[in-house]
């Protein structure tokens, strides 16, 4: 059985590895494990970087509730992270479960599979192992939390580790149940669409937490923590939560780590069981709508409201449209620092304008050659692809320029920014199209349209564009107004009036037109290679 | 209405479609047979503007390619080998799309969709396509080209994922269009559908069209005297003509 469960895992994971083309035209052969380690770098990135903070956050946290004369068997420490551990078990479950139906129950593979003489729980057990990688920014997240929560509390390291992998298990067990349950009214594309969104819910939530909760502890003394804190813990430490158990086991409590081993034992045998019977195929749902009731409108602009919709309804696309919105908001928010957004905004957007371009050609490449059937050229096509991300990220700036000069800090200095925001914007919508249409004839079946070596492109010159224009720029135009920031501008110029005006007004404004001729060049090499594509 | 003239395309060194000749008339139901890789679906992507010609020239409904086409393109009607749609749409926009994109008066197409849809009971216009099996998926791109009516239909193996009772009411609706002065191209593997519903039928192998004509004239080819049906007819055309070695190999 193991073999056969690891067979199938790694063909899952050969298959989500883009071959590498030699030079003699031969491919190259890379480990499934390449692939398995890119899905869980940003895990690892995120958790590790969560590790000090919550270090830092929490370290001085471990006060019994006794010393504040309250009569609970717990501390302050307990509470806090009793927060983080129902958080982030929410995330998995929210994020696996959909995973599980739309890796598993709509999947292609599993129909070949079914017709192999495999058991049903092989299928669904590697099935479900290979959906983890959707679960891997919770999961990394996690382990920091219990190490960090360990360190703290001073546990024992054997009830630990114990703890931790208990609590792991008994969410897998959980989110598989889940799976199960939403397989009966999840279709295939409201799957993978929900799991998409769960993922990057929990990248918003993780990054507002991270951003926000410091901010609110930060003037806080240890007692009205504990007193905010102390409402929350006949909830939060509930015995009928599992980490509640997980908590308990921790500091060595073997009631609760007989719970814990029971809970995963029943579980671990009615997920095992109902795998074995499961039909793994969900059936097909039909529209509310009867078709006489549908109402076609009259567009003017089909080919732009089609991609719209595309856009938007693509998760992954959505989250790049509303991520450069929400760490500026933050910002807005959290800091004083308001005139700090524009730069935050276009670092981001910028990069993005290109990859919305870049993906919302591929939904033509997807089809293709469907598109050129159509009886509209390709230049008003293509227009489309460019048009839209220039749209949706124009309008976001006005709108976090409005608010945070309403609510925030910030000067004029950021309406000023609207025009070099919207000129590298459109360069970078122009530069994905351009970099798309080199090479049309894509491999679409991966997430990453784009190579390594063009995604370095891409960063490396709109980065660096954002980088003079916006930095130097940003502080030319404060240091008008701020004979402070002036001073400390020129010195670090080396005391030179003459960098100052080349650095903060020419090379802003140098840049800017070069940014210009480029969209002209790359422009006029989309116009060459969109007739070549065929 | 459908006219090709010395019709090449090349991908590199490899002569794709070898110098093709058509004209097939008004209200004609032409089928286009050939062997895997032969060159068909090259030879269609041609016809319908998807592929630029290495040479020759294309002239549909009077009007050469090369200038008019987008005009050519909103009079024709294609229905690919594979049913390809944008996923994240449902049934419902995708068929809005093509309205508009068309620019089809939307109550006629509407009533005319309605009644293709009973007929190939399509009840999932609601739902995304992402979710439709293939002969879903199939159904809904034959009613999209179908709702608009349109002068000239290009189908590439088009009862492929289609239940029996979908095939048979598509193969009466272009029997029906043809009549009524539609010139239908179709390619097909089943030659029983060629052999029935075509009014000519033309065979490409490797590139070339080495036969062309109808039914009976295509028989006086044979070489053989013995009467034989389209199959034989198109294997002995084809270079396929020693199966039954292949088979006692085997």
């Amino acid at each position: 059985m193991k073999n056969k469960i690891w067979l199938i895992l790694k063909y899952s994971y050969q298959n989500k590895i883009r071959p590498k083309k030699k030079k003699d035209g031969t491919y190259k052969k890379s480990s499934p494990l390449n692939a398995l380690i890119a899905y869980l770098v940003p895990a690892v990135i995120f958790g590790a970087s969560l590790s000090p903070i919550l270090y830092m956050m929490f370290k001085d946290l471990n006060i019994p509730f006794s010393q504040f004369g309250i009569d609970l068997p717990w501390s302050m420490l307990d509470v806090v992270f009793s927060m983080w551990f129902l958080l982030m078990g929410f995330m998995f479950f929210i994020n696996y479960s959909p995973a599980i139906v739309a890796n598993l129950y709509e999947s292609d593979m599993t129909q070949i599979l079914l017709s192999m003489p495999l058991k049903r729980s092989d299928i669904y057990i590697s099935s479900a192992i290979d959906s983890l990688v959707m679960a891997g920014l919770p999961l990394g997240m996690m382990i920091p939390v219990f190490v960090i929560y360990a360190i703290i509390a001073k546990t024992n390291i054997f009830f630990s580790i114990l703890a931790g992998l208990g609590y792991i298990l008994i969410l897998l067990l959980i989110s598989n149940l889940g799976g199960v349950l939403f397989s009966k009214f999840l279709t295939k594309t409201s799957a993978k669409r929900m799991t998409m969104i769960m993922y990057f819910i929990s990248i918003f939530l993780y990054v507002g937490i991270t951003n926000i909760i410091p901010r609110i502890m930060e003037n806080a003394s240890p007692a009205q923590v504990a007193e905010s804190l102390k409402k929350l813990s006949s909830l939060l430490l509930n015995y009928a939560w599992p980490h509640t158990w997980v908590i308990l086991t921790m500091k060595g409590n073997f009631l609760a780590l007989t719970m814990l081993l029971s809970v995963i034992i029943i579980l671990g045998y009615i997920v095992f069981t109902i795998s074995n019977s499961l039909e793994l195929t969900v059936s097909r749902k039909k529209g509310k709508k009867k078709n006489y009731e549908i109402k076609f409108k009259t567009s003017r602009f089909p080919a732009i409201k089609k991609d719209f919709k595309l856009l938007f309804r693509d998760s992954q696309t959505f989250f790049l449209i509303l991520y450069p919105v929400f760490l500026p908001l933050i910002f807005v928010f959290t800091s004083s620092g308001s005139d700090v957004m524009s730069f935050v905004f276009i670092m981001i957007a910028s990069i993005y304008a290109a990859m919305l371009s870049i993906f919302s050609i591929s939904y033509e490449g997807k089809i293709w050659p469907m598109p050129k059937l159509f009886p509209i050229s390709m230049g008003n096509m293509i227009f489309s692809k460019i048009m839209l991300p220039i749209l949706i990220f124009s309008i976001e700036y006005i709108a976090i320029a409005l608010l945070s000069f309403i609510f925030g800090k910030a000067t004029w200095v950021i309406f000023v920014m609207i025009i070099p925001v919207i000129t590298l914007i459109v360069y970078s919508s122009v530069l994905g199209v351009s970099m798309y249409l080199k090479n049309p004839k894509r491999d679409l079946s991966q997430k990453n349209i784009i190579k390594g070596k063009e995604v370095m492109y891409l960063e490396g010159v709109i980065m660096g564009f954002s980088f003079g224009i916006f930095i130097p720029g940003n502080l030319y135009i404060l240091s008008f107004e701020n004979p402070q920031l002036k001073s400390k501008f020129i010195d670090f110029l080396f005391d030179s009036k003459l960098l100052y005006h080349l650095v903060g007004g020419f090379l802003p404004i140098f840049l800017l037109i070069l940014i210009i001729y480029l969209t002209g060049k790359e422009i006029n090499k989309v116009k060459e290679r969109m007739l070549k594509w065929e | 209405m459908i006219k090709a003239k010395n019709l090449v395309k090349k991908f590199g060194d490899f002569i794709a479609v070898d110098n093709v000749n058509l004209n097939i008339k008004s209200g004609e139901i032409y089928g286009f047979l050939g062997p895997n890789g032969a060159g068909k679906t090259t030879t269609i992507r041609m016809l319908t503007g998807t592929l630029k010609p290495t040479s020759g020239e294309i002239e549909i409904l009077g009007m050469d390619m090369k200038k008019n086409e987008i005009k050519i393109k909103a009079n024709i009607g294609v229905v690919p080998d594979e049913p390809k749609m944008y996923e994240n749409l449902k049934g419902s926009e995708f068929i809005e799309f093509i309205m508009n994109i068309y620019e089809v008066d939307k109550d006629e197409s509407k009533k005319r969709l309605d009644e293709i849809c009973e007929a190939f009971e399509i009840d999932y216009l609601d739902s995304f396509i992402g979710d439709y099996s293939h002969g879903m998926k199939q159904k809904l791109m034959v009613a999209s080209v179908l709702m608009r009516k349109p002068k000239v239909i290009f189908l590439d193996e088009p009862t492929v994922g289609l239940d029996a009772k979908s095939a048979k009411i598509l193969k009466m609706l272009l029997e029906k269009y043809s009549k009524e002065g539609a010139t239908i191209f179709l390619t097909t593997h089943i030659l029983e559908i060629a052999e029935k519903m075509c009014d000519r039928i033309g065979i490409i192998s490797s590139g070339k069209l080495i036969a062309e004509g109808t039914l009976e004239e295509l028989k006086a080819l044979s070489k053989t005297s013995e009467k034989q049906s389209l199959e034989d007819l198109f294997l002995e055309l084809t270079g396929a003509g020693e199966l039954d070695d292949i088979i006692k190999e085997l």
